[in-house]
């Protein structure tokens, strides 16, 4: 692996200095322009290729690169219908508001999705509801976004002596200052080299800077994953070979085991999470970290995952036989197991719907959950404030049209691409289930391995590091461009001068940053169910209030405040429900309904109820945002 | 009673509506047919032979890819043809912009 290694190292140094003089590049074009224009919005001045590729970039988050890897792997081309909505996503989130919203922003000279709405109902109170729903959801989004960030680049890292050094120094400095000490030092290091990255060219360069590398980083994805795409058919014979071999798979055991020597040992012994264990005829992976403890001769109970497809068996026995597979000799007692709730023992699950689960007996994906999965992929998207402020950076109508071409067509090509891709892993890298996160940059590296071309890990690894830095920039531009304009330029200083506005917006821009590092210094347990919440949350509150903002001229401030408090309600009543039913910080799927929906439905039904009872809305609004007040009287 | 004057609907505003409607009627299209196609046929029986085309389940391929890449045309054909261009305002620098509400807000 060091030369992989080195390669990744060298992939990310060079990465790293591309976005610095991307961001240098448009420092110096941002230029003599309107700073807060340029910063926050890049002077609505984005082409197709730019405004495509930071809208396809920043949707991709590093979810695509992590997490959908892993739930292929663990559940198989059921994740096809499960992703089937991202067809009609391009369309949906960009032609849906695009236009319109884009009209009004320019009409009205708003730079961010709170003002958008403060301005369309000349309302302060619309303005503050939408910043502070929109400050408070973000901040979770983003602290997942530098974890992901920090983790991706520690494996990336990992086996690197340079990197390893690194990592001592690092624990040596941090061992006694408080909070910083609980971080693991690999990952502490990562986090901050991540965030140091992203925080100096998002200040330096502004949107600007976040689009263009959202560009390079959109590019560095689509060439990763179609040399994976190429490399994992090549190595599994094709298509219908990996489809047949996946037909005959039989979802793996989840247990416990105990690990025994014949003699004792005379020094502590460990091995490493993800060693195989041969016994009997059976093959099992280590889940843990394991110690025969000095004197002892054998472990207490470790997390193990014990293969059940016999060619999965048959092909690990004979790489030990070869020697391209170390055997540790180890005895194992088996002390639990844990089959799949829905899948267990059987052939076909991976090419068949549900798909495979180990906690839920309906299997992975009830047809109930695609269909709420259709509606909440594109919807959701759509809702997305980050998705929306990118839709106020096109220059016309024209670049608008294309660029849903230019993200449909790259859509195709990536997300059909990674379904078959880790089908293929599937089949080509067992056992994986220990560490499902870690199935992409794994595959990547036995992919270049068994290629004889390791130094080609790097840019592959490239991709899902890309990912997650071109949802951060964006985020953190977000949240910064709320507080800066929509708080203080609308509540504290309307009149500040172009200097302070300045200090201020780099200011914010650095702290937020590092807020955001101190808060995912140690994570919270449940990071991924705080993306999920987040994701939600702003759809449930920005959805609705947008969509009868821009097309219902009785729409009006207080529906608007009504509908964001009715969506974020929601959603906070049904994450409250889900954690005292389930125990989960997740959100209850009410009669097996997504809870998405419900959220839309209670913002909708808030919105029409105070519409209903409230005033008519401002006839001058009307006519400014409805009508062409530019025409004639005649 | 004297109706009072209301210039001509936005054409923007006119035209966007238009195109948002016909947006969910091609989504709803796809949410049928990728849906629809999958419940009927993507739950396969332990007895069910796989059958596949193109190396994918055939489940997959029509319930998925084919649905995928009339999405992509259909996506095209509209945003090419059917969203309608305009000429959107101009917007001012957003500080002159914000000196200007101000300066409107302290004279009236």
């Amino acid at each position: 692996m060091s030369e992989g290694s080195t390669a990744a190292l060298l992939t990310f140094a060079g990465y790293t200095l591309s976005v610095f003089v991307l961001a240098i590049l448009s420092n110096r074009v941002g230029k003599g322009k309107d700073f807060v224009g340029e910063y926050f919005l890049g002077s609505r001045s984005f082409g197709v290729w730019a405004f495509a590729l930071t809208f396809a970039a920043t949707n991709a988050s590093g979810g695509s690169f992590t997490g959908f890897p892993a739930l292929i792997y663990t559940h198989g081309w059921t994740l096809a219908l499960w992703i089937a909505a991202y067809m009609v996503m391009p369309l949906v989130s960009m032609a849906l508001i695009g236009k319109r919203m884009n009209q009004i922003a320019r009409k009205t000279n708003a730079l961010t999705i709170p003002e958008v709405l403060r301005a369309r109902f000349d309302s302060s109170a619309v303005g503050l509801v939408a910043t502070s729903l929109l400050i408070f959801f973000m901040f979770f989004y983003l602290l997942a976004q530098f974890k992901a960030g920090g983790i991706i680049l520690s494996t990336l890292f990992s086996d690197e002596p340079l990197f390893q050094s690194a990592v001592s120094f690092v624990r040596q400095t941090t061992m006694n200052i408080p909070w910083v000490n609980q971080a693991e030092p690999d990952y502490l290091l990562c986090l901050i080299l991540f965030a140091g990255a992203v925080i100096v060219y998002v200040v330096y360069g502004g949107f600007r800077a976040v689009v263009w590398t959202d560009v390079m980083q959109g590019i560095v994805m689509f060439i990763g994953v179609i040399l994976m795409l190429g490399m994992a058919l090549w190595q599994v014979g094709g298509l219908e070979a990996a489809t047949r071999k996946l037909e005959k798979m039989i979802p793996p055991e989840h247990g416990t085991a105990i690990l025994s020597t014949a003699s004792a040992s005379n020094v502590d012994q460990t091995y490493a999470k993800g060693t195989w264990l041969f016994d009997s005829g059976n093959v099992f992976r280590l889940g843990e970290l394991a110690t025969i403890s000095k004197g002892k001769s054998s472990t207490e109970p470790v997390k193990i995952l014990k293969i059940t497809t016999p060619f999965e068996i048959e092909e690990l026995n004979s790489k030990r036989e070869s020697g391209r597979i170390a055997d540790t000799g180890l005895r194992v007692k088996e002390t639990k197991r844990e089959a799949y709730e829905y899948g267990a023992g059987q052939t076909g699950t991976y090419v068949s719907n549900p798909g495979p689960d180990s906690a839920n007996e309906l299997g992975f994906l009830a047809v109930g959950t695609a269909i709420s999965f259709f509606i909440f992929w594109p919807f959701a998207a759509t809702g997305q404030p980050s998705n929306m402020v990118r839709l106020l950076s096109f220059k016309d109508t024209r670049t608008l049209r294309y660029s849903i071409v230019t993200v449909a067509i790259y859509y195709s090509i990536i997300y059909f691409a990674l379904i078959i891709i880790f089908c293929c892993a599937r089949v080509l890298m067992p056992g994986m289930e220990i560490a499902p996160d870690q199935t992409m940059p794994a595959f990547a590296a036995q992919l270049t391995q068994d290629a004889g071309i390791p130094w080609l890990a790097g840019l592959l690894v490239a991709a899902p590091f890309a990912a997650v830095m071109s949802s951060v920039d964006s985020f953190l531009l977000v949240v910064s461009s709320a507080v800066v304009r929509d708080i203080y330029q609308q509540h504290v200083d309307r009149q500040a001068p172009e200097k302070m506005i300045k200090i201020l917006s780099y200011s914010v821009t650095v702290i937020v940053g590092v807020l955001a590092v101190l808060c995912v210094l140690n994570p919270p347990q449940y990071l991924q169910d705080l993306i999920v919440f987040a994701t939600g949350g702003l759809a449930a509150c920005f959805l609705i209030p947008m969509l009868l903002s821009l097309y219902w001229p009785r729409m009006t401030a207080n529906a608007t405040i009504a509908a964001m408090l009715g969506g974020t309600g929601m959603h906070m009543g049904l994450t409250c429900w889900g954690y005292l039913a389930n125990k989960e910080f997740r959100a209850y799927s009410f009669l097996g309904v997504n809870p998405f929906i419900w959220d839309l439905v209670g913002s909708l039904a808030v919105a029409l109820i105070v519409i209903a009872i409230g005033p008519k809305p401002n006839r001058d609004l009307v006519l400014k945002f409805f009508h062409d007040t530019s025409a004639g009287r005649g | 009673m004297v109706q009072k004057y209301a210039p001509p609907v936005d054409p923007v505003f006119e035209s966007s509506l238009r195109e948002l409607k016909w947006i969910f009627v091609i989504w709803l299209v796809h949410f049928v047919w990728v849906v629809g196609y999958c419940y009927a046929f993507g739950y396969l029986t332990p007895e069910t032979a796989l059958t596949t085309v193109i190396g994918m389940p055939s489940w997959v391929f029509w319930g998925v890819f084919v649905p995928w890449i009339s999405a992509t045309v259909v996506s095209t054909w509209f945003a090419l043809t059917q969203i309608e261009d305009h000429d959107l305002p101009d917007a001012l620098p957003a500080t002159v912009a914000n000196k200007s509400d101000t300066q409107i807000g302290s004279g009236s």
